[in-house]
């Protein structure tokens, strides 16, 4: 049931796609055995999820904690091997790949983490580490070129080329950050994956790199997947959004659509509890308030992963996997029979 | 606004009913390479059932000051001056000195609550260990009422639930036990350390709530340090902003909000995406420059340097908290001249 693609509307991957993915599962423990959780079996972090990138723009991924999303970014650059899916890089499925050929394809896909502490060593020059991408796909062969490479991108950035020659721990968590932007970009890739990449910095932080990363998509033409659980950041960086929950995709379409009007329950109850930003805007919003937590991906419910929390559920949910189906006539899609109807038209409910 | 100017004071009479009052606090940490400033002279007080929010940036000294008021400092390394630290209990009038230790009347939440549990202990024993060393209760009578204070922060079958381990529990429930530690000794004052940062959205919220129910029960004070404007909008009565061991601006919530009166303060705001954070090109408003730490200062204003307004004054002197509005204060010689900020 879970491996096959549960996403009629989008089966035919866009050609205009940077990145397309397809039905794409992470079961941990299910093969490896090593993680197994319980005797029901596999944790499911990913569950079929499917999804475009368009050219050029950038897809916001937001979900809660266990929702899956830092696993889809490994995923993604196969850190992880998902145990089923295509993700297609400019048409062709880099999981059909060997490892050994999966290499060349490797530097057009980069990503960013979310701990720029964690993602440093601290035993070598950032000139080093920035460089490396260079030296293992073999973009630069000569130490002056890479120099020179790694000083541009420096500069690029907003640090100084003469910073090359410094360690992590002389820089803060922004530039630090600004860093792990500059190797990703080292290897000139069509398509940078973010891992919550403002997540550890302060506010005023945060900006300065999401205007930095807004600069660099228009000069290296990026297409950008950006991971966060910070809607506000979300909403201003990306034009497409995908919400995730335990695993899968539930909503997904253009961004300003999906904030103006969330369909899927989940979707309303997390977009109606991001913080307000002045005390005038107190009381004057609904809050959807979920009772309990997030269940365990190890044994999700039947049917509707977000059945048990929803006010809305009916027992057909618990019976079948809700399809992504297309809002008729707009670029928005959601998984949820209480939301759309079976002609794609909106349901009003409360 | 500005003709409500002679009616506050900075330092308000001694009259006022005050849960926590704080004058004049330095603290400072003995380091390898010297003595370094984190907190450089800050005077608070938190009323009766007020919710003060503490917003800084890493390094502006906001836990410092806490830590040293509830003399969790290590006192080989750190020295901690002041004029005074009062926290009096509005009900009895008992007060804890600053000879006295607090500890009975300020109940505190670290930052991390997952971290501050310990994994090898039932949550029901850490709960009741409180209890029985700081309140001298029996271990059955402890265990009765660490059932009660479960259930009061609203975990549910809390009967069951005090049996299990900390592993047991997800990251907002681990908040709700280390709330209800906290409380459990019916606490005047309650100093809450990021309380909702490692929580997503949808805990967030629940926390929140649950902390305005207690305080709305229990009359109690609370200090909620934070990093988040967020957090602030949706809970505080009053706010402080620090920048670089100082103090910069002080006020009741919605004058703060409405009409910021420092220039960080204002670039703060402004850095959040979405509303009036856009430039007049688009982009997201960002501070220049990197924030100092309080160790850094020299003469003259501490945010001189990226503020765009300052002025040869702000070089040369280092500006005190200005009354800018009634209970609303500013550090900053300009702050009239702030608004041209907004563009």
């Amino acid at each position: 049931m879970t491996d096959q693609l549960r996403v009629p509307d989008n089966e035919v991957p866009n050609p205009n796609a940077a990145l397309s993915v397809r039905g794409l599962s992470k079961f941990f423990g299910s093969r490896y055995g090593d993680q197994r959780k319980s005797a029901r079996g596999a944790i499911r972090a990913l569950d079929g999820v499917s999804f475009d990138l368009p050219k050029g723009a950038t897809l916001g991924i937001v979900g809660e904690s266990g929702c899956g999303k830092s696993t889809l970014a490994r995923c993604l650059v196969r850190l992880e091997e998902p145990s089923s899916g295509e993700i297609l890089l400019d048409g062709e499925d880099i999981l059909r790949l060997s490892l050994r050929q999966f290499r060349s394809v490797r530097s057009r896909i980069q990503l960013v983490f979310q701990d720029p502490y964690g993602a440093l060593t601290p035993r070598r020059s950032v000139g080093e580490q920035v460089g490396e991408p260079l030296r293992v796909h073999r973009l630069a062969t000569s130490r002056k070129s890479i120099d020179g490479q790694v000083g541009d991108l420096l500069e690029r950035v907003g640090l100084r080329a003469s910073d090359s020659s410094r360690y992590p721990r002389e820089f803060s968590g922004g530039q630090r950050q600004r860093v792990c932007i500059a190797r990703a970009l080292a290897s000139k890739p069509e398509v940078l994956i973010l891992d919550e990449p403002v997540s550890a910095l302060d506010v005023s932080v945060q900006a300065q790199i999401i205007n930095l990363l807004r600069d660099l998509q228009e000069e290296y033409e990026l297409s950008m997947i950006f991971i966060s659980h910070d809607l506000s950041v979300v909403e201003e960086i990306s034009e497409h959004l995908a919400v995730m929950y335990l695993g899968r995709v539930v909503e997904d379409g253009s961004s300003s659509e999906i904030f103006s009007q969330p369909l899927h329950p989940y979707s309303r109850a997390l977009l109606s509890a991001a913080p307000i930003r002045t005390p005038a805007e107190r009381g004057a919003r609904e809050r959807i308030v979920l009772s309990g937590d997030v269940p365990s991906p190890a044994s999700p419910p039947s049917g509707c992963h977000f059945r048990t929390r929803c006010w809305l559920a009916l027992s057909e949910c618990a019976e079948e996997v809700p399809l992504l189906r297309t809002v008729t006539g707009r670029d928005h899609r959601c998984a949820c029979i209480r939301a759309l109807d079976t002609e794609g038209r909106v349901i009003v409910n409360n | 606004m500005t003709e409500m100017v002679t009616a506050v004071s900075p330092n308000p009479a001694s009259s006022i009913p005050c849960v926590l009052r704080v004058g004049g606090l330095h603290v400072s940490f003995e380091t390898e390479i010297g003595s370094v400033l984190a907190v450089r002279g800050i005077d608070l007080d938190v009323g009766p059932g007020e919710i003060l929010a503490v917003v800084g940036e890493s390094g502006s000294g906001k836990t410092s000051v806490f830590s040293a008021i509830l003399g969790l400092l290590d006192p080989s390394v750190t020295t901690v001056t002041a004029e005074c630290i009062e926290i009096m209990d509005p009900k009895t009038g008992a007060s804890a000195g600053k000879a006295s230790s607090p500890k009975n009347l300020v109940g505190y939440i670290q930052q991390d609550a997952q971290a501050s549990l310990d994994p090898v202990f039932t949550i029901g024993y850490q709960i009741s260990e409180t209890l029985v060393v700081r309140d001298g209760l029996s271990w059955s009578e402890a265990r009765r009422r660490s059932v009660e204070l479960l259930d009061l922060v609203g975990i549910p079958d809390a009967a069951l639930r005090v049996k299990q381990y900390p592993h047991q529990f997800s990251g907002g429930m681990c908040q709700r036990v280390a709330i209800a530690i906290a409380i459990a000794a019916n606490p005047v004052l309650l100093v809450a350390d990021e309380p909702t940062t490692a929580l997503d959205v949808t805990v967030q919220a629940q926390i929140l709530k649950l902390i305005q129910r207690l305080r709305d029960e229990r009359r109690m004070s609370v200090v909620l340090i934070t990093h988040d404007l967020g957090v602030v909008a949706e809970l505080a009565d009053s706010v402080v902003v620090m920048y670089a061991g100082s103090i910069v601006e002080k006020g009741p919530v919605a004058d703060v909000f409405s009409n910021p009166r420092h220039p960080y303060t204002l670039g703060l705001m402004r850095a959040i995406p979405g509303g009036r954070s856009r430039t007049a090109e688009g982009r997201l408003y960002q501070l220049p420059g990197r924030s100092i730490s309080a160790g850094e200062v020299s003469a003259g204003c501490a945010f001189a340097e990226r503020c765009s307004i300052a002025q040869s004054d702000c070089q040369e002197r280092s500006p005190s908290l200005m009354p800018v509005g009634p209970s609303h204060l500013a550090a900053c010689f300009h702050s009239a001249e702030v608004w041209q900020l907004h563009d």
